[in-house]
């Protein structure tokens, strides 16, 4: 029977030709908004690295001339550290930190970098004071933090994530082990490995993974002033505190200008900008194939009464309801397979082009099944009624339908 | 082997109601070739779609092997028509799509059975009707001769104790309306087929053993 049906599909491909394109669209709709899914989900429940509850965040703006010269830096380090001080002594404060950059923040500095034998390393860099690392909680796999007795160090110490270690010394344990920045190694002091941490996703839930790198910030140097903080308060501190807190800044730095935000708001705002056009590409989506099953409905409900005489004499033959229910749904899934089978021929040029290379091959496995199988429910449910009406008709009338 | 009694078949819309067979008591006998005739729309297809068990009847019972099949359910039916009930229509009803052991096949397609052993009887039916060598061709290749032959191939596939024929000449000019009658003819005598065949034609109805007439849903002989 499976044979005789696919003798029908292939013999009737030109009339079949308009539900083979409807499918083959849908197949590619379907594909793109589940690799979006996909990844999306993936990145959601891939571990953030830190703990954004509880910590507050503050941007300030110095004066235009803050930054020009050694000691007006070393100024302005230094009073970022009273300010570091003076807030831990506020009641709900636990820590205090500078750095470059905290969670949610859309600015990044990265480096890349060819290793002595050739490998192309390239990886976000963060810089900030030690407690930073304690402030959001960043969750240690090996090694350790950064401490004040660094800063005396010959050498730079440097914590790493996961991908990045692995990225630069394999399965080894990269404690201890120098960076090799190939030929820009005489860019500045050896930089040491002295932790690595599970990740640190500054972008949020829904940000590609990638390789970070900490790097200590001294207050007490002449280096270019961090201007954001990162403060850990005490759980339960309420948002009135926000007041309490400006006032505090203000009146430590009256002519520098602070924002300050809680991180929990901050990432509100990050989830609804990246779900915005997700929601918005889903919604398109399904409205997109709905249309499809309408006009999928629409075609076979067509293909079904021009067939009515065939479903006459099928009958007249000695088929059951159920025989003809099963035809034709039959039939439509293996129109629907040649639909799929040139979606997957043009699914498969993606990577092949490099398009889209941020889709791993575990998503675009998934997204292909996820369609695949989306498209055969879809067009099993929009043949059920063509076939059921198919099996309803009465071979005597049928076979006098003209 | 065909038993109607007191058969009526009334059709019904909202407003009108037709009387398409009256009172019809009729036998077939095994082996019997018998021609139903009758002016158009007295009810010569209606009988033979009660026959065939196409239709039921509004009243009455039909009986097929002296079996009451009214209270048949579907699949009951349908396994009737395809183990002992064949078809050949006026207009042949190939499906154009497929070849013609193809079209052969269809009934097969509905026992259980391996594909080799439908294309064996497919072709033998085939050959039966003296068309082996059109097997890989399609409807639209073949004159209406060929194609009521392809049908009838199609119909004694199964091997039926009946053959249903409405109007099985209608469509064809003499020449191949004698070929198609000999083949009905042959099948009839020398399988033992019943065959029960409506028509409008004098002379074919003469051919054979028994005709049976109709006028206004009504028989009259």
């Amino acid at each position: 029977m499976i044979r005789h049906m696919f003798k029908m599909v292939w013999n009737r491909k030109a009339s079949n030709a308009l539900i083979i394109l409807e499918i083959l669209v849908s197949f590619l709709v379907v594909f793109a908004v589940a690799a979006m899914a996909i990844f999306n989900w993936r990145n959601y429940h891939r571990p953030l690295g830190y703990e954004w509850e509880d910590v507050w965040h503050v941007r300030f703006r110095v004066g235009d001339t803050e930054f020009d010269d050694d000691e007006r830096r070393l100024a302005a380090n230094r009073r970022v550290e009273r300010i570091l001080r003076e807030l831990e002594t506020m009641d709900p404060v636990v820590q205090a930190s500078a750095g470059h950059f905290p969670p949610y923040t859309r600015s990044s500095s990265s480096r890349g970098w060819n290793t002595s034998d050739g490998r192309e390393i390239h990886t976000e860099i963060i810089l900030a004071t030690p407690e930073f690392l304690d402030v959001l909680g960043i969750k240690r796999v090996a090694g350790r933090g950064f401490e004040a007795a660094d800063a005396a160090l010959h050498w730079k110490p440097v914590v790493v994530n996961r991908s990045l270690a692995v990225d630069l010394f394999g399965a080894e344990d990269p404690i201890g082990r120098t960076i090799d920045f190939g030929s820009r190694d005489d860019d500045g002091p050896e930089t040491r490995v002295i932790g690595v941490i599970d990740d640190y996703r500054k972008e949020g839930e829904l940000a590609v993974p990638s390789n970070m790198m900490f790097e200590p910030f001294w207050l007490q140097m002449a280096q270019r002033p961090l201007t954001q903080l990162a403060i850990r308060l005490a759980p339960g501190t309420s948002a009135a505190f926000e007041e309490e807190l400006s006032e505090r800044l203000h009146a430590l730095a009256p002519e520098w200008s602070f924002n300050v935000r809680s991180l929990a708001s901050k990432r509100d705002a990050y989830l609804r900008l990246r779900l915005a056009p997700l929601f918005v590409a889903g919604v398109v989506a399904v409205f997109l194939i709905l249309m499809v099953a309408l006009g999928l409905v629409g075609v076979l409900w067509q293909n079904v009464t021009q067939r009515t005489l065939e479903v006459g004499l099928r009958r007249a033959k000695g088929a059951t309801r159920p025989n003809i229910h099963w035809q034709i749904l039959g039939e439509l899934m293996m129109i629907a397979s040649i639909g799929l089978t040139l979606g997957a021929l043009v699914v498969v040029q993606v990577p092949m082009m490099g398009w889209f290379s941020f889709l791993d091959s575990a998503t675009y496995g998934l997204a292909f099944v996820v369609s695949v199988v989306t498209i055969y429910l879809l067009a099993g449910a929009c043949g059920l009624y063509p076939s059921w009406l198919a099996a309803r008709v009465q071979p005597a009338e049928a076979l006098h339908y003209e | 082997m065909i038993q109607l009694r007191a058969v009526e078949k009334v059709y019904r819309t909202d407003r009108i109601e037709t009387i398409a067979l009256s009172n019809v008591n009729l036998e077939i006998r095994s082996g019997e070739f018998v021609s139903i005739m009758g002016p158009s729309g007295c009810g010569k297809s209606t009988l033979l779609n009660l026959m065939g068990l196409l239709d039921v009847p509004s009243e009455g019972t039909v009986s097929l092997a002296g079996e009451s099949v009214v209270s048949y359910s579907d699949r009951q039916l349908s396994r009737l028509r395809n183990r002992r009930l064949g078809f050949v229509f006026q207009t042949f009803h190939l499906i154009a799509d497929l070849s013609v052991v193809d079209n052969v096949e269809i009934p097969l397609l509905y026992r259980r059975m391996s594909g080799s052993e439908r294309r064996r009887l497919a072709l033998a039916a085939l050959e039966r009707v003296g068309l082996s060598s059109r097997v890989h061709h399609f409807p639209a290749q073949l004159s209406g001769g060929q194609q009521q032959r392809v049908a009838i191939a199609r119909a004694i596939v199964g091997e039926p104790d009946v053959l249903l024929a409405d109007e099985p000449t209608g469509n064809l000019d003499s020449s191949m309306g004698d070929e198609v009658m000999a083949i009905l003819h042959d099948l009839n005598s020398s399988a033992g087929t019943t065959i029960v065949m409506v028509t409008h034609d004098e002379r074919l109805a003469g051919q054979t053993g028994r005709i049976l007439r109709l006028f206004d849903g009504r028989q009259v002989n």
